[in-house]
């Protein structure tokens, strides 16, 4: 027997011999053992661009203040709730010129809420930036209980809108329970003014998002929900080894979202049934409005878990269409209703019109579906190049970012699992994966850089929310990420500066206060075009700065702005200077003709 | 023993002879491995998945510390370490069974099934163009294998190589004429290319060698779309008319699923069947998925909800109690048997029924209506008034 073992210990040398000799194929180079000691599932193939160095983010949240970490409140029982939360929102509530911040918190589950202001409730983190001093240090202040927005309900997300248009954003915050409304007194305080708007709303809200779908000028908002669910009809599930794991949606009936009509009097008219929403219950999870048909009316595109997404067509007098199957967005080329979580909206390929991209679970790629014509999609996922590096991801906020403000839209998800990650047998909250940076290389190809995107890039965590903006003001678009059970980070974006770039705020009169829902064209000299609309909402339970920014490359070419209001006005100005913000208050523009 | 010991040895020569031969083949210089030609020839291998993982299941259990042990008795074994690979890849621990198919493949590397598996693991693990080139490798050494060669062809399209998918796909067509899915491919490769024309031929070939292909017909409606304002919303149901995906057969990988702990593709689609009211399809798939999950009280549940939807009232009332057993705390599962029993005429149930509903979860306003609503009926007026004073109590 010693022989045999002698023998077969010589023959597998021999036969390495042969191989070595007859290669013609190599594989990625690692050590010895490290296929059974990585502990990192998701680090494999993820690709870099040597070119970035290492630096395209860095974490500043605990050196600059902002000290979040979020609780699932998990009890053991595997409460589906635990594993969705939960968002955040960039706003500049006290209207000093930078964006401040709030995080959503989640536990303990099962309490009652009990009003403002408590441990566990959710944060707003005032941002310090000095804006005379350009050099200014980073610094967070936790304003929560001045401002009166700790809201202590099993938090999920926000969504941010002017909706009194008084010119200070107002928030809405999405809960397991009861979901509230907070009206910005303009003295950095908040009121609770959930009953007196008629918003009250109870269930497992998800994203919402205000948008002005009859171009009143008001704010009018939608708020997603996503299962019929009480803890005490909670079900246990099991992993693929039987360990207790968290259930789908697809264990419970999906609930009914909601379209609340604004009056203008800071009252919310419930419109869900007369819209023609009412019966269409999907699992909905993400949210984002924009005219995707180009008829000149905000349209609702949902991303459902586990269903085909809905786009809701505005037919303008509050009627809407489902017309997802026939736009080619509902399902996935092969026909299939995907995990929808996450949901961005943008001109991905540069072609003057938005696309639509929708994170998705593990095993099932994100989708981007690339608008042919207005109203029609096709998923060009893998002709863009970002099917591959999705597959093994379960991703949540998203956004298109120009990071490196070389005029294209680039592309963030955060991501982690919902499941256990039976590969993470020894981490006591094995659901971390990695968050991944994707840029835009034109001709609707996309680069996955995460590997060399920065430290955060790196270290695996299990990503929920999102929120963008130019967080430090310094020309280029940081991101805030929200992450189920642990802390919050903040990146800072440190290429994007490297170029020239535009921030543009505008400012509606007839249409609603902060223009959202407008179309803003950045022309160059050389005729050349790009859009981007007005919005807060999509990623995932988050809302971003309703600023729009535009990077200009390296040769900062920027002619005139354009605005196509929501009211249908057409203005444009002439761009006097780069590296600025312009404020374009509706009417004051050289008006154009239809 | 000295026989035993020749067949060893011989089993050993044919190995080396095949791994030669097959590394000759395959034109693989499998670097991973490192292969320090030392005097005692060490030869070096990923390391052994030493984790155990903790499985509920008994049988389960039973398969992985068999395996364990027959690896660890002759590290060396490829079948050995193929089978671990194996079992941990049925029950989603990739990385374990990752290492365990490379072992595999180093120490039998004219095995294509370890090729196969190792790629088929890689590419779910998102290593998409490591992937790749393992599948490549195996279809050079062996292109009889049809799935392999669609995998290949996908994975390919999922990197936007629409060339290299399509000639996969003729390579299994020339296989198998009929191969359905291979024309679906050569419609996807088409819609890569920008090619609609192509689309629809392709798609309507595999529709009509496969007329119940979802996917390809999904892609021939998506192809010949119109205008979507033009569109009314009939033609849209029509379009999604989406069955399950129809691919060739692929006993490696159905080898796989066969070592997972459960039947998830009953319980997959039972509950899907249930839950778009297909009740009488998704019985069947819930009693088969209970076969091996008895205790589980969400299948039970949702069998009972599906019996009750073809108007089996008496097994359903037996599932629902079955239900409420596995899941005592559950308070929905008490609320729908005293929904059945109401609807059967038995009110004196329904109202026990509701109020341990009630006492598992005394927030629920709606079963306390159901019950105030009840107790009213039956003219009992005092415990319905007491039941809204609870009510009225439990809100926020």
């Amino acid at each position: 027997m010693r022989r045999g073992i002698g023998l077969r210990v010589a023959l597998l040398a021999l036969v390495g011999l042969g191989l070595a000799v007859v290669a013609t194929r190599s594989y990625v180079d690692t050590e010895p053992g490290a296929a059974g000691e990585r502990g990192d599932a998701k680090a494999i193939g993820r690709a870099g661009d040597p070119r970035l160095g290492g630096t395209v983010f860095v974490e500043r949240a605990g050196a600059s203040g902002l000290v979040f970490v979020h609780d699932t409140g998990a009890t053991g029982k595997h409460y589906f709730p635990e594993i969705m939360g939960s968002g955040c929102g960039l706003l500049d509530y006290d209207g000093d010129g930078d964006l401040d911040v709030y995080l959503v918190q989640s536990g303990p589950i099962g309490s009652r809420s009990t009003g403002s202001g408590e441990a566990g409730s959710n944060r707003l983190f005032r941002n310090e930036l000095d804006p005379n001093d350009p050099n200014g240090t980073l610094r967070f202040t936790d304003v929560t209980e001045i401002a009166g927005v700790g809201d202590a309900g099993y938090g999920m997300g926000c969504a941010v809108g002017d909706y009194d248009n008084d010119g200070d954003p107002d928030l809405f915050v999405t809960n397991f329970g009861e979901s509230r409304l907070y009206r910005n007194a303009g003295d950095g305080t908040f009121r609770e003014v959930t009953t007196e708007a008629r918003l009250r709303v109870h269930g497992w809200a998800t994203s919402a998002s205000f948008a002005d779908f009859d171009n009143d000028g008001h704010l009018d908002l939608f708020i997603g929900f996503y299962v019929k669910y009480r803890l005490g009809s909670n079900w246990g599930c099991k992993t693929a080894t039987g360990a207790p794991d968290y259930c789908g949606p697809l264990n419970y009936p999906a609930a009914q979202s909601r379209l609340y009509r604004n009056d203008g009097a800071g009252h919310f008219e419930d419109v869900t049934a007369s819209s023609g929403l009412m019966g269409s219950e999907r699992h909905t999870l993400g949210v984002a409005c924009g005219d995707l048909n180009g008829d000149g009316r905000i349209d609702l595109f949902l991303a459902n878990d586990g269903d085909g997404n809905q786009l809701w067509i505005n037919q303008g007098g509050w009627r809407f269409v489902d017309q997802a199957t026939v736009a080619g967005v509902a399902y996935s080329a092969t026909g299939q209703g995907e995990a929808g979580m996450g949901v961005a909206i943008g001109d991905a390929d540069s072609d003057g019109d938005d696309d639509v991209f929708v994170t998705h679970l593990a095993g099932e790629k994100d989708t981007l579906y690339t608008m042919q014509r207005p109203g029609i999609f096709e998923d060009l996922t893998a002709r863009s190049g970002l099917s591959a590096p999705s597959l093994p991801m379960t991703g949540f906020g998203t956004e298109w970012i120009d990071y490196d403000n070389d005029g294209r839209l680039d592309l963030f998800t955060t991501n982690g699992a919902v499941t256990r990650v039976l590969d993470q047998p020894q981490d006591g909250y094995p659901f971390r994966q990695l968050d991944q940076l994707f840029r835009n290389v034109g001709g609707g190809r996309f680069v996955d850089v995460s590997a060399s995107a920065g430290e955060p890039f790196s270290t695996p965590a299990v990503g929920r929310g999102a929120a963008f903006g130019d967080i430090d003001n310094d020309g280029d678009v940081d991101i805030v990420v929200s992450y189920s059970n642990g802390p919050a980070r903040l990146l800072l974006n440190r290429v994007g500066q490297e170029h020239p770039w535009l921030r543009i705020r505008t400012v509606g009169t007839t249409s609603n206060r902060d223009g959202i829902g407008a179309r803003v064209i950045l022309k160059d000299s050389r005729g050349g075009r790009r859009h981007r609309h007005v919005h807060r909402d999509g990623s995932y339970l988050s809302a971003g700065d309703v600023r729009v920014h535009f990077g200009l490359g390296e040769t900062g070419n920027a002619d005139q702005v354009i605005v196509e209001w929501p009211t249908g006005r057409r203005e444009i100005w002439t761009v006097a200077g780069v590296n600025v913000e312009l404020t374009l208050t509706e009417g004051r523009g050289l008006a154009l003709e239809m | 023993m000295s026989n035993a010991n020749d067949r060893l040895g011989a089993r050993w020569y044919l190995w080396a002879a095949l791994a030669l031969t097959g590394a000759a083949t395959l034109g693989v210089r499998y670097k991973q491995m490192a292969w320090p030609f030392s005097d005692r020839f060490v030869v070096t291998l990923p390391a052994i998945p030493r984790d155990r993982p903790s499985i509920a299941d008994a049988a389960s259990a039973k398969r992985f510390s068999d395996a364990h042990e027959r690896l660890e008795s002759d590290p060396l074994d490829p079948i050995a370490n193929g089978t671990l690979g194996m079992l941990l890849h049925a029950h989603g621990m990739l990385e374990g069974a990752e290492a365990c198919y490379r072992r595999a493949t180093a120490l039998e590397p004219a095995c294509y099934d370890w090729w196969y598996y190792l790629g088929r693991c890689l590419a779910k693990r998102g290593a998409t163009e490591e992937a790749i080139d393992v599948l490549q490798a195996a279809v050079d050494g062996n292109n009889s294998y049809l799935p392999g060669l669609l995998a290949l062809a996908e994975l390919y399209l999922s990197i936007n190589e629409p060339a290299k998918g399509r000639r996969l796909y003729q390579m299994a067509l020339e296989r198998d004429g009929s191969c359905a899915a291979a024309y679906w491919g050569l419609g996807c490769v088409a819609s890569l290319e920008g090619d609609e024309a192509g689309v629809q031929r392709n798609m309507r070939r595999a529709l009509e060698l496969r007329p119940d292909f979802g996917e390809a017909r999904y892609a021939l409606a998506m192809s010949e779309r119109g205008d979507a304002t033009a569109v009314p919303g009939k033609q849209a149901q029509r379009i999604h008319g989406v069955a399950l995906r129809n691919a060739v057969a692929d006993p490696l990988m159905g080898a796989i699923l066969a070592m997972g702990v459960d039947a998830s593709a009953d319980v997959v689609a039972g509950l899907r069947l249930h839950r778009v009211g297909r009740f009488g399809e998704a019985v069947p798939r819930l009693q088969q998925a209970l076969a091996s999950r008895p205790d589980d009280a969400q299948l039970l549940f949702k069998l009972a909800q599906s019996l009750e939807g073809i108007g089996e009232f008496d097994l359903a009332v037996e599932a629902y109690e079955r239900a409420a057993v596995a899941a005592p705390a559950h308070a929905g599962v008490p609320a729908s048997l005293a929904d059945l029993q109401s609807r059967l005429g038995r009110m004196d149930e329904a109202i026990r029924f509701w109020r341990e509903s009630l006492r598992l979860d005394a927030g629920n306003q709606e079963v306390r209506k159901e019950l105030v609503q009840a107790l009213l009926a039956a003219g009992r007026r005092k415990e319905a008034q007491q039941e809204i004073i609870m009510g009225m109590n439990s809100l926020d």
